[in-house]
């Protein structure tokens, strides 16, 4: 029997007058919820004295343990996680952290997933590199709040003062008696009694972890994962399952205008084939419709699908061309653009600088390709429905389809599968709402399984972008002017007819908030109109800005015959702190703060120092080889690579060694750290040779991985250190995704080190045969 | 080895093409082709299905060529789709991704 820290809604003791909003909502649900903005509200004594974005994000932060934790008579405690694992750890990592506070034994502790429900559990969205940098402070004080609770139970049971007991490794101790008292004896009475406040808690101090940051604990799910007991997307098989593909638009903005269904029915297994709905683009994330095969089984389905015949109106997109656009996104960064951010004036600087050098980048459409492509399963009634789909957006996609079906939000249910990998793409919900429209129409559970083709055909793509610098340097080798056109189309085109420019999120990662101490500094973004979905890769913008930046230091450093380690920290500047807001306007800092996260320049720096030390720059290489750097600050964490490559004679491409410093603040799970920047750098592989989307009449000309290849075992590096700072008490950062933004120039730079080509088109492919 | 096994695949999707017609056939030594230096293709790669239906046409159209400058997004989306458009763009804005 489990015993929930529950209690009826009319107990409920609500805090936090700021939130009102959500704790309508939840006391309506019947949940409990102690809130409070996470410093605001308690005491340095009781939380880290640090704000976080957390609070603004939609329904907030859930601060409960009677939601989070739960404990059975056998002293099984049971720890929920809220946000979807995509390999990121993050499904060991929150309740790792909520373990620790409640001095649980981790050998009996048992994690389970939430469904998709933020009005119960808080914001859900699993992007942004949030998960952590947001939920550190409320899990361990759901920890502590438990723990508390517990020790109360046991004193009151002993009948003594609550601060004669301890809690400690799941039991509850009396020093003073030598009485001690298992957790699941006490579940039942400390269930009974109030959450404590949270100006109340008392959290442990760091010296007293025994988890967090010891990198001691192997994912929970590793076990599963190796064995092939996990649950993904595509192992949810309810009784009477039908089995669907979908033929969709090849062109975005694209509809059905006729099909001939009469060899795909003739395929053994297929039982019908149907309309399926769809909406015109933009359309957030609803399905681009088509026709769907519904079947026995997913061969049949495919085989069902390989067979149809289909007319298609390709729509206003037809012409798009990725060749022709790239040309013309060259030419508009060669123009003025809309000023983004103005500080000094360049125009002169440059006018009056001794040497002005330009580079021009080009980084091409990538698609996710998750390793497991979008699925979903769906069982949906006239008057309730019930989804099994591997999002990361769970509370998104409860959103999402209540309102597509029309039903109320209650009487939606989303289960949240493993994800094998999801890298943004798995925050649109668009396959979830496919098959839950199919199961209401065919009345009987649907899953949609989309095929490796499906997935690059009609992926929601990271975006194509050209940049643009002029860097004007004066006598004495300085850089002072630093002018940086942009142009790419945004993301928010996704949801906005007339998108044109970049959003301010767009823009605030790694274009406005170059941290460089240059008295003169233009950003533009010159128009760049859409033709396909665009949606957020992981690091996103990031991307893109950080190779055109870091590549431009390197050419900088060659143009003047600088070293390029010595001349990044040159332009990084002295160790300050970059008020970025002054000089441009609706500045975004990842959500947070800037009094918690400010553009440190000193911490750039030191993670360029560290990651040349430990990559021993400077060190005497073979023929052939050659070293590059780059650092970049992005989901307000700091990360520099430095990459030893080695170029053979035909252009061939390995990398022997790899370094990488991170300061991410304070951290919880190191080994999940290191295993983020190995990922990071696998992808950054990928993206840097390979990765390349092209379109020609709107149609995505890649399919599968042997036209869309990503970085195999044989190009991985041989050699991957990564290196963390301490924490020293700061704010914690985002992982998931910092470690990509790097890698491609840092590559590239060291490709330049070693052969003389510089790299400013990507993927490199053939450009050093 | 490696040159048995690209000889292997490239008479294997000669054999093969015969039946599959000369689509499938140009797949299938691009497949073969791209083994000797990316990865070792498996004779069912090109044979499987999944590429989509085999006869997929479209109507002429009078669009435009895609340019930097001019949107082509519909605006006549549903009352609820434009809402749920507009609320992801409000809370993009305000989270970011």
């Amino acid at each position: 029997m489990l015993h929930a820290f529950a209690k009826p809604a009319s107990e409920a003791v609500i805090e936090n007058v700021s939130r009102r909003h959500l704790l309508k909502g939840v006391a309506a649900a019947g949940g409990l919820v102690l809130a409070a903005p996470l410093a605001g509200g308690a005491n340095a004594a009781t939380a880290p004295a640090y704000k976080t974005g957390a609070g603004a994000m939609p329904h907030g932060v859930v601060v409960d343990p009677r939601i989070f934790v739960s404990i059975a008579q056998d002293g099984t405690v049971t720890i929920v996680a809220h946000r979807a694992e995509m390999g990121t750890g993050v499904r060991t990592s929150l309740p790792m952290i909520v373990a620790d506070e409640l001095e649980a034994d981790w050998a009996r502790v048992r994690v389970v997933e939430a469904e998709g429900n933020e009005i119960k559990y808080g914001n859900q969205d699993t992007d942004g590199s949030r998960s952590t940098r947001h939920y550190l402070v409320p899990m361990r004080q759901i920890g502590a709040a438990a723990r508390t609770m517990l020790e109360e139970a046991a004193a009151q049971k002993w009948n003594v003062k609550a601060d004669e007991v301890k809690a400690a490794n799941h039991e509850v101790v009396h020093a003073a008696s030598g009485r001690r008292i298992g957790y699941g004896e006490l579940a039942a009475d400390a269930a009974k009694l109030p959450v404590p406040k949270l100006d109340t808690l008392r959290l442990k101090d760091e010296s007293q972890f025994k988890y967090m940051g010891k990198g001691n604990i192997p994912i929970v799910d590793l076990h599963d994962i190796t064995t092939g007991k996990a649950r993904f997307g595509a192992d949810i098989r309810p009784p009477d399952l039908k089995y669907a593909v979908l033929v969709r638009p090849p062109v975005v903005g694209g509809k059905l205008v006729s099909f001939d269904a009469k060899d795909a029915l003739a395929v053994p297994g297929v039982e019908q084939v149907i309309e399926a709905q769809g909406w015109p683009w933009p359309s957030k994330f609803q399905p681009l419709g088509g026709v769907a095969v519904i079947a026995r089984n997913t061969g049949a389905a495919i085989k069902g699908r390989d067979a149809l015949k289909v007319v298609w109106d390709d729509g206003a997109n037809a012409k798009y061309d990725s060749e022709a656009y790239r040309a013309e996104l060259e030419e508009a960064v060669r123009k003025p653009g809309l000023v983004v951010r103005n500080e000094g004036d360049v125009d002169a600087a440059l006018k009056s600088a001794d040497k002005v050098i330009v580079g021009e980048y080009y980084l091409p459409h990538l698609a996710h390709v998750s390793m497991e492509p979008p699925a979903a399963t769906a069982d949906v009634t006239d008057t309730k429905a019930e989804i099994w789909a591997p999002v990361q957006s769970p509370g998104g996609t409860h959103e999402d389809i209540a309102k597509t079906l029309g039903l109320p939000p209650e009487a939606v249910t989303i289960h949240v599968t493993l994800l094998g990998g999801g890298f943004g793409r798995k925050s649109k919900c668009d396959y979830a709402i496919e098959a839950a429209l199919l199961s209401r129409k065919l009345k009987a559970p649907v899953r949609v399984q989309w095929t490796r083709e499906d997935d690059i055909h009609h992926d929601f793509y990271h975006t194509v972008s050209a940049e643009r610098i002029e860097a004007g340097v004066d006598k004495s080798g300085k850089v002072v002017a630093w002018r940086h056109r942009s142009a790419a189309p945004s993301f928010m085109s996704t949801f906005e007819p007339d998108a044109k420019n970049e959003s301010a999120i767009e823009l605030g990662m790694g274009l406005v908030d170059v941290p460089f101490a240059i008295p003169n500094i233009r950003c533009e973004n010159p128009e760049a109109a859409a033709h396909t979905r665009i949606g957020w890769f992981r690091s996103v913008s990031n991307v893109p800005h950080a190779f055109a930046v870091q590549t431009m230091v390197a050419e900088i450093a060659h143009a003047l015959g600088r070293d390029p380690k010595d001349m990044l920290l040159d332009m990084i500047g002295p160790a300050r702190m970059v008020d970025i807001g002054k000089s441009t306007k609706d500045w975004w800092n990842y959500g947070e703060p800037f009094e918690s996260y400010p553009v440190d320049a000193g911490r750039l720096r030191r993670v360029t120092e560290l990651a040349a030390e430990k990559g021993e720059w400077g060190r005497k290489l073979p023929a052939g080889h050659g070293l590059g750097i780059a650092a970049h600050r992005s989901f307000v964490s700091y990360i520099a690579t430095v990459i030893e490559v080695a170029v053979d004679d035909k252009g061939n491409i390995s990398i022997p060694r790899v370094d990488t410093a991170v300061d991410c603040g304070t951290y919880v799970n190191p080994e999940r750290i290191r295993s983020q920047m190995e990922g990071a750098a696998i992808m950054g592989i990928s993206l840097a040779k390979h990765g390349e989307i092209t379109f020609k009449n709107g149609r995505v000309q890649q399919g599968n991985f042997d036209d869309f290849p990503v970085a195999r075992i044989d190009e991985a590096p041989a050699v991957i250190n990564v290196h963390l700072t301490p924490g020293e008490g700061r704010p914690p950062g985002g992982i998931g995704e910092p470690g990509v933004p790097p890698f491609a120039p840092a590559l590239c730079n060291a490709i330049f080190a070693a052969t003389g080509k510089r790299i400013r088109r990507l993927p490199i492919g053939n450009q050093l045969a | 080895m490696r040159a048995l096994t690209k000889a292997g695949l490239v008479a294997l999707s000669a054999l093969l093409s015969l039946h599959a017609g000369a689509a499938l056939a140009c797949g299938f030594q691009r497949s073969a082709e791209a083994s000797s230096d990316m990865r070792v293709a498996q004779a069912g790669d090109a044979a499987r299905p999944g590429r989509g239906p085999q006869s997929e046409s479209s109507v002429p159209t009078p669009a435009p060529p895609a340019s930097t400058t001019q949107t082509t997004g519909a605006t006549n989306q549903p009352p609820v789709v434009k809402q749920m458009n507009e609320e992801e763009k409000q809370k993009v804005e305000k989270e970011g991704k």
